[in-house]
């Protein structure tokens, strides 16, 4: 068997982000993010420009200009160069967010489909009442009720983004259930859990992948927000949402110190959209030959 | 008495550009249709029947598809060579079709009523008549219960997805008709049928395109389908016309090999131990027909003269073939 | 006497109806009405027989193919397999059958998990007779080969193959484990002439070398009529004609039966004969008619036809449901 063979999925996908702009644009967003955060962790404050916690009053609210290109805040820090330190923290907790949570729920749903009758019926009760929470505001209180820091962000937002994700895979199962191909298993005497196991999950993984990754866009938005509201990272430690928040007196006179953490905030965030969108097209029947 | 074609397809050749190549959906096809004929186009999928039905109507998409060669002439007009407009007012009193899947085709959100009382207005506008509401109506049920359905007065008030399949097949024969077109194009009308309600449906359309002296273009898959319903056949393979003659020639005496092999590879005989006859190999994707007569890599008296020289149809014998044996 | 492979006793299998499109009648839907999809089916089938059920849509044919194999459970009635019946098995003790009655399903591109390779998708039905991994690679390769694929094949992916070459594999998983029956659930209505003829001939070859019976679904007369030695006339859920397959398709006795096979178009231009008169639609199965449930589209009816049922009876070798069978 080929590599192309093995791996069409994957071929498809490239061939896709090379043609479409936006799911292009979508995934340098997304591979510069990764990148960044990657860095960062493994080498240290020293990938940025210049010294994130440095304080320098002389050079305060410089506008942005050549020699630091994000300008420097209040404090006299190099705004790009915090920019570049707090990626790893956002990435940190929106793939934690996502990836347990998305986990946990294609389990949850697919046994709860596959198990039916009495058992999905609770299920889904405790989910409605979990979706029935505006998800922000129990984000805010779990938040709140454990303390702030980057892992209680991360549990606060598990607790409203995993209900989707069972809803979500729960219908997939449901329909999935419904295919010939798993009558044509049942008929052939395999046993529950190996249809469930070989023949259900695989085939309900690419809703949750692509939903998952348009997702990470949001978990970062939820991240940002919990910071801006002084929950989630700690200063000294930067973070995208807690700048914007740090420079909104500044507003009027110093824009860039909290409109640049905002957009970047927005980019990352429309970036993973673009990719998740890309990957439904990769997914969708009408591109299959 | 002979009398001129309604319709002339001339070397009509169309294809398509796609990530895989040119793709030919019809390679110089030649067909003629005569007043009030009933001719049948038959072919397996894949071999360009609902492209060319497409391209009669107007209703390929161009671009992506490319006119390469031919013309299609209605009642003396060229139908390539007409704009958007032009052909509009073609459809209906002119050519009308019936699609395979009625669901599909008719508007999920108007009542039967109203699309049927459209296509009458707009052939009643078109001749310049005077109408009402009242009488458009009236000749609407008319046409309703003239297609056999049970209760056409219900069934004009009701929604399409309220009838059923063989129901919502006279109602698109119905609006077909309702617009007396000379020449009505039906792909596949009864493929989505029972086979009760299939007879019936053929034995409507042969007795009203009797009655209103109308052309069709019937178009099916099934070969037994079209002997029951044609005058004429034509019979179809990789976009072009292979065989084509009076119905009762072609099938009993068929002289192209492909006619030959479908012809015998139908299960209609007893439960015997002879297996079918088989076409060796399988229709070729339109993207990659061969050099020569498309036929010749399935084809058991093939000879070096098939890969090279493609042929064209020729009078043999009563009915016209396109193959190099003749 | 030899016993039967296939024995079933007034089978039933009702749907609670909520609202279904079966047939949109208008006005049929009251609170707790049934869809009858099986009303009451009595047949044998015997070992390297091939029994063909016709019928038109909302017959309850492929109900009945997928109650026999236990897709779905009966609502009533009895179904032995072998002298055992199957309505009393439980889960784990129906799985040990199973590899005996298997089905070929109609469509091609959905009958095959297009995430599994065709060589895992044929192995399926072994894995629970053979723990052996090897074993079971030699039984799959043996069957490729037989279906009249290549091996190198067997690793690809269903959409890597066309649609006559799908059908060969789940041919393959059909009879991969030596099955005695095979359910043909109109195995050639998806796929187009050519290829019709090199299936069927496919499944009267491997019918021969394995001995096995088939219990052949469709609504094309002329297949079953090339594929079967006996044929049941199936109409809103009950039989009304099984005999042997020339008599039904000659001299068929019930006027639906006529009716049908006289509207199968042949392909012979000169027999444009008139069909036996059928009138109106299929009604639904959630309301069927009283007495002989044909009788609203019988011409022959009789007020006897609209009150009583009439009950399968033997007449000339066939058994007819009908106060008036056609005489020939």
């Amino acid at each position: 068997m080929t590599f192309a063979q093995d791996h069409k999925d994957l071929i498809l996908t490239l061939r896709i982000l090379r043609k479409d702009p936006l799911a292009a644009a979508g995934s340098i967003i997304a591979a510069v993010f990764l990148a960044v955060a990657l860095a960062v962790t493994l080498f240290g404050n020293g990938v940025a420009p210049y010294d994130p916690v440095a304080i320098n009053l002389s050079l305060a609210s410089q506008p942005p200009s050549l020699q630091h290109l994000f300008g420097t805040d209040n404090l006299g820090r190099d705004i790009l160069s915090r920019a570049i330190v707090a990626t790893p923290v956002d990435a940190e907790i929106a793939f934690a967010i996502v990836g347990i949570s998305s986990l946990f729920g294609l389990v949850s749903g697919s046994l709860s489909a596959f198990l039916g009758g009495y058992v999905d019926e609770v299920f889904m009760r405790i989910t409605d009442l979990f979706l029935a929470f505006p998800s922000l505001v129990l984000a805010i209180a779990v938040a709140v009720a454990l303390g702030p820091g980057v892992t209680n962000v991360i549990l606060a937002n598990l607790i409203v983004w995993w209900p989707i994700y069972a809803r979500l895979s729960r219908a997939g199962c449901l329909s999935l259930k419904q295919t010939q191909y798993v009558e044509a298993a049942r008929i052939a005497g395999l046993s529950k859990f190996s249809i469930l196991l070989e023949h259900i999950l695989p085939n309900n993984i690419s809703p949750i992948l692509v939903y998952g990754t348009l997702d990470v866009g949001n978990a970062i938005l939820y991240a940002s927000v919990l910071s801006y509201l002084g929950l989630g990272a700690q200063p000294p430690q930067s973070e995208w949402g807690r700048m914007v928040f740090d420079g909104q007196i500044y507003l009027t006179s110093a824009w860039w110190i909290s409109i640049i953490p905002g957009l970047i905030i927005l980019g990352v965030a429309l970036g993973f959209n673009l990719l998740g969108d890309a990957l439904r097209d990769v997914f969708d029947p009408r591109y299959r030959k | 008495m002979i009398s001129d074609p309604i319709l002339g397809i001339d070397d009509l050749t169309i294809a398509f550009e796609t990530s895989e190549g040119k793709y030919s959906a019809l390679n110089g096809v030649n067909l003629r249709i005569n007043p009030s004929e009933i001719v049948g186009l038959v072919g397996e999928s894949g071999c360009g029947k609902s492209s060319l039905a497409l391209a009669v109507i107007g209703l390929l998409p161009v671009p992506p598809a490319r006119v390469l060669r031919g013309n299609i002439i209605f009642k003396g007009n060229n139908l390539l060579k007409l704009t958007e407009t032009g052909i509009e007012k073609v459809r209906g009193t002119g050519i009308s079709m019936v699609f395979q899947e009625p669901l599909t085709s008719l508007n999920p959100l108007f009542t039967v009523g109203e699309q049927i009382t459209e296509a009458i207005t707009v052939r009643l506008q078109r001749q310049k008549s005077a109408h009402t509401k009242s009488t458009v109506e009236a000749e609407g049920v008319a046409w309703l219960k003239r297609v056999g359905l049970p209760d056409a007065r219900g069934a004009f008030h009701r929604y399409p997805h309220e009838l059923s399949g063989g129901m919502r097949q006279r109602v698109m024969i119905a609006m077909a008709l309702s617009a007396s077109p000379t020449l009505m194009i039906a792909d596949e009308p009864t493929s989505a049928l029972d086979v009760t309600t299939q007879a019936q449906i053929l034995k409507l359309i042969r007795k009203l395109v009797e009655e209103v002296k109308a052309s069709v273009l019937f178009i099916s898959h099934d070969l037994a389908v079209v002997a029951q319903i044609a005058d004429r056949v034509a019979v179809m393979y990789t976009g072009m016309i292979v065989e084509e003659g009076p119905v009762v020639e072609v099938f009993e005496k068929p002289l192209h090999p492909y006619t030959q092999a479908l012809l015998s590879s139908y299960p209609g005989r007893e439960r015997s131990s002879e297996p079918l006859k088989v076409i060796p190999g399988q229709v070729p994707n339109l993207t990659r027909i061969p050099q020569g007569c498309p036929f010749h890599p399935r084809c058991a008296f093939a000879e070096d003269k098939c890969k090279t020289t493609r042929p064209l149809l020729k009078e043999v014998r009563g009915h016209n073939v396109a193959c190099v044996l003749y | 006497m030899t016993p039967n492979l296939l024995k079933l006793e007034n089978v039933v299998k009702h749907f609670p109806a909520k609202g279904s499109l079966f047939y949109s009648e208008a006005g049929t839907l009251e609170k707790g009405s049934l869809l009858r999809a099986v009303d009451g089916v009595t047949f044998t089938l015997d070992p390297h027989r091939t029994l063909g059920v016709v019928g038109e849509s909302g017959c309850g044919k492929t109900t009945l193919a997928r109650t026999i194999l236990h897709v779905i459970k009966p609502s009533s009635g009895k179904i032995y397999f072998e002298d055992v019946n199957l309505t009393t098995l439980s889960y784990g003790q129906l799985a040990k059958i199973r590899p005996n009655m298997q089905m070929v399903f109609q469509d091609p591109y959905s009958s095959l998990d297009p995430r599994k390779r065709a060589r895992d998708i044929i192995a399926e039905p072994l894995r629970v007779m053979i723990k052996d991994k090897h074993r079971i690679n030699e039984r799959v390769k043996e069957v490729i080969k037989q279906v009249g694929l290549e091996e190198e094949q067997s690793g690809r992916f269903p959409n890597e193959f066309s649609g006559g070459q799908r059908q060969r594999i789940g041919i393959a998983r059909a009879i991969a484990s030596r099955p005695k029956l095979v359910v043909l659930d109109e195995p050639t209505s998806a796929v187009d002439a050519s290829t019709q003829a090199q299936i069927l001939n496919l499944l009267r070859q491997i019918q021969e070398e394995y001995q096995m019976s088939y219990l052949l679904i469709s609504h094309n007369i002329d297949v079953v009529r090339y594929m079967s030695n006996r044929i049941a006339v199936m109409y809103l859920g009950k039989f009304v004609e099984i005999g042997p397959t020339e008599d039904v398709i000659n001299s068929p006795k019930h006027p639906y039966s006529a009716a049908l096979v006289s509207s199968v178009p042949k392909p012979d231009p000169r027999a444009r004969a008139e069909m036996v008169e059928i009138k109106g639609e299929t009604p639904s199965p959630i309301n069927p008619p009283s007495g002989c449930r044909y009788h609203p589209r019988c011409p022959f009816a009789t007020d006897l036809c609209t009150q009583e049922e009439p009950k399968l009876q033997e007449v000339e070798h066939n058994s007819v449901a009908c106060h008036y069978p056609i005489k020939h």
